[in-house]
């Protein structure tokens, strides 16, 4: 039973709290006597040592704790990371959406030159989509346009 | 009459838009989540307990008397550094969280506007496909609206599946966090203590005169303890501050655990006038905690 309690992080930290306020009572105690001259500098010093040594314990069970925690912490951890790529990957969707749009724009333009026989502005248009390409997204779609473009008329009179 | 139906079809998509516009309205979700991305304070006082045992060892005096409580902060030492990157990382994973619920519910994460206006202005420049520029402004104002209404919708939907399938999760990922503060606190509260009672047997030791002492006389007894008393309140104050900040952190925590459990129980009305008033309170509490840290 007794080790029950003491397999969750709030048990741990609730026996600490506990030896805690004995450390504390045993300094109090300490010094109360040293300054009423009740007890001597050498019987002082060895309540002290003795609040310290509960004190590294206390330390020890708040440590524990955290071990605990970390555990417990696991499972929600794995999922939230999840979450995060998830919540990235959409981003990046909106991102290809955007980049779909702006690749048809430049077709477009490419189109546009392309009806009114304007080399320089296909050339121009076939430049923008190339560089389109080259970005990370979208490299098929781009890079088809970009191929598209260079069939275009080359001189206009 | 083209005209006419055209003008009828804008007026019914501004009437759908503006009524359906209200499903973005993520402000206070999007500005509470960046302000509990930065976690006030959790990541510092981490880095304090971990470096706990090694000042207390520094500080603890030589000989027998010291030993167990020597062992004991050796094991302390021990565990907190192989403790100390599993703690960091759930510090990560929460700002993570944060800032990706942010980004979902930025202002501008779902806006085609700017880009459907370069699909407007390159229509526009080619005359030569047949399409007047008045047909132009007229489609790429329809497709701006339509796709604010969309994305709109389609934002508001993401945010909330976000809060709804992970939120139980965050919350105790949160709740960890805030346990693992409170063992930190225990952790500095004990250096602390413990620093104190070092030093009163330092006093103590020092004032007791010893036979073979010399010259050590009264005055220059006095001397030693006043300068040891001088070096000891920096130490202390150190110490206080810590622990301030470790309480801090813990407030700080714990206004983003009640902030994110009250979106979580209004995900389904994340515009709600209720839910906005508590989250702008939680960040303004955010920011002054935030303010206490940077004073300390």
């Amino acid at each position: 039973m007794a080790k029950q309690l003491l397999e969750t992080a709030e048990s741990v930290q609730a026996a600490a709290d506990q030896f805690a306020a004995g450390a504390d009572d045993i300094g109090k105690r300490a010094k109360a006597g040293l300054d009423a001259g009740e007890i001597g500098v050498e019987e002082f010093i060895a309540q002290v040592a003795e609040e310290l040594r509960l004190r590294g314990q206390v330390s020890l069970l708040y440590s524990r704790a955290i071990d605990y925690v970390l555990t417990d912490a696991q499972l929600p951890q794995a999922e939230l990371d999840k979450a995060i790529a998830e919540a990235r990957a959409k981003i990046a969707t909106i991102k290809k959406v955007r980049k779909a749009i702006e690749i048809f724009a430049g077709l477009v333009v490419l189109a546009a030159a392309i009806v009114a026989r304007d080399g320089q502005g296909a050339v121009k248009a076939t430049k923008a989509l190339a560089k389109l390409a080259k970005s990370d997204e979208d490299k098929p779609a781009a890079k088809a346009a970009a191929k598209q473009g260079k069939q275009a008329p080359k001189a206009v009179v | 009459m083209h005209r006419a139906k055209r003008f009828a079809l804008l007026s019914a998509l501004l009437a759908i838009v503006s009524t359906s516009v209200g499903c973005a309205n993520l402000g206070a979700v999007r500005s509470f989540a960046a302000t509990s991305s930065q976690l006030t304070g959790y990541r510092e006082v981490t880095e304090r307990y971990v470096a706990s045992a090694d000042r207390q060892l520094a500080n603890l005096p030589a000989g027998k008397l010291y030993e167990p409580n020597r062992k004991d902060l050796l094991a302390l030492k021990h565990s907190s550094e192989q403790q100390k990157d599993s703690l960091l990382k759930l510090h990560n994973t929460a700002t993570g969280y944060m800032s990706a619920l942010a980004e979902l519910a930025g202002e501008d994460a779902y806006s085609l506007s700017a880009d459907i206006d370069k699909v407007s202005g390159a229509i526009t420049a080619a005359p030569e496909l047949g399409i007047g520029a008045e047909d132009v402004a007229a489609y790429g104002k329809i497709a701006q609206l339509v796709s604010s209404w969309i994305v709109a919708a389609r934002q508001a939907r993401d945010v909330k599946a976000m809060l709804k399938t992970y939120g139980d999760d965050m919350d105790r990922l949160l709740g960890a966090m805030q346990r693992a503060s409170r063992s930190y606190e225990g952790v500095l509260r004990q250096e602390q203590a413990a620093s104190n009672s070092i030093q009163l047997v330092r006093l103590a030791a020092w004032k007791q005169p010893k036979s073979g002492d010399g010259l050590l006389d009264e005055a220059r007894r006095d001397a030693i303890v006043a300068m040891s008393n001088q070096a000891y309140a920096g130490i202390a104050e150190q110490q206080a501050k810590a622990l301030q900040a470790a309480t801090a952190a813990s407030q700080g925590l714990a206004q983003v655990r009640s902030g994110h459990a009250a979106m979580l129980k209004d995900a389904d009305r994340l515009k709600s006038k209720q839910l906005q008033a508590l989250l702008k309170q939680a960040v303004a509490d955010m920011k002054s905690v935030r303010a206490q840290l940077d004073a300390l």
